[in-house]
């Protein structure tokens, strides 16, 4: 059913928004460091092979 | 289908943690192993399987001469083991760190070790590639060299090098066989050779930083976020 009113929603709901927001922020921060955490040194030295075939 | 708002959050921290997860590398300097063990024994102890991936992981240490000079070198190392194949991905750096110049004729080798296991019947036998770049720069003593080499199951892939002072960039693809036992080992193996006279700050080195698994990771975020907020959205009683 869609919310016409903008009522807030019922309690226990509310929370659930709450805590999605600071999961959200939580994310915001912490994504740059994890991306440069998995920066990968494309111009390092590597070495590359097929795996393990049948 | 209920999605409770503790998986999201889970999903999410576990997504954002990823880059911690990571099994052992093994480095070794001048015959010192600084990490892990030098070389990984056979099977499945330390050891890639499919699926699986190792690092970025870095690393630093500072080396010694009898004489005195002195060398900081440090490292990033991830290696991986997918749909792809192999992978092993190494950056040393080594910086004389000495005040004055350098004494004696310093030989820095700097081993970087991963071994992938897979089971069952087949072999690893196929093309193996080496890409290697590699630079000398600063004030180094005359006849300063670089140099390094991917070995595969102790097969060679070829020496590139030794270069004097600059930026070089070398690739070998060789064809190799008799691969047949569970464990594939890989070493990759640098020779950073400074002469007498080097000054602080000259350094030898294997590749620079540049964003590449970015992409990924970014796409797992937004997939996530989109799957929660779908979720909230759903339990607020906001219907589309």
């Amino acid at each position: 059913m869609k919310n016409e009113n903008n009522q807030p929603p019922e309690d226990g709901k509310s929370d659930r928004r709450e805590m999605l927001q600071k999961l959200g922020r939580f994310a915001a921060y912490a994504a740059p460091f994890t991306i440069l955490a998995m920066t990968k040194k494309a111009d390092a030295a590597t070495g590359h092979g097929p795996g393990r075939r049948g | 289908m209920r999605f409770p708002v503790r998986y999201c959050r889970f999903l999410a921290i576990s997504l954002l943690l990823l880059p911690l997860a990571a099994l052992a590398d093994d480095i070794q300097i001048n015959g010192t192993c600084v990490v892990g063990t030098c070389p990984p024994p056979s099977g499945t102890s330390d050891a890639l399987q499919y699926g699986q991936s190792t690092g970025p992981t870095s690393g630093s240490y500072l080396l010694t001469f009898g004489d005195g000079d002195k060398y900081s070198i440090s490292w990033t190392f991830e290696a991986y083991y997918d749909d792809s194949g192999t992978e092993i991905i190494v950056d040393p750096v080594a910086t004389y760190a000495g005040s004055s110049p350098s004494v004696g004729n310093d030989l820095i080798n700097f081993d970087a070790f991963q071994n992938f296991y897979a089971g069952g019947p087949g072999n690893w036998d196929g093309d193996y590639t080496e890409t290697i770049p590699l630079a000398l720069t600063g004030s180094v003593g005359a006849g300063s060299t670089v140099a390094a080499q991917l070995f595969w199951s102790g097969q060679g892939l070829g020496e590139v090098g030794p270069y004097g002072p600059g930026y070089y960039n070398a690739q070998n693809t060789v064809d190799l066989t008799g691969l047949d036992a569970n464990t594939l080992t890989a070493e990759y193996e640098f020779a950073f050779d400074f002469t007498a006279g080097t000054l602080n700050g000259a350094s030898a080195f294997s590749g620079v930083p540049e964003p590449s698994s970015v992409q990924l990771l970014i796409l797992m975020l937004a997939g996530t976020a989109v799957v929660c907020g779908l979720a909230a959205r759903r339990r607020s009683g906001y219907t589309k």
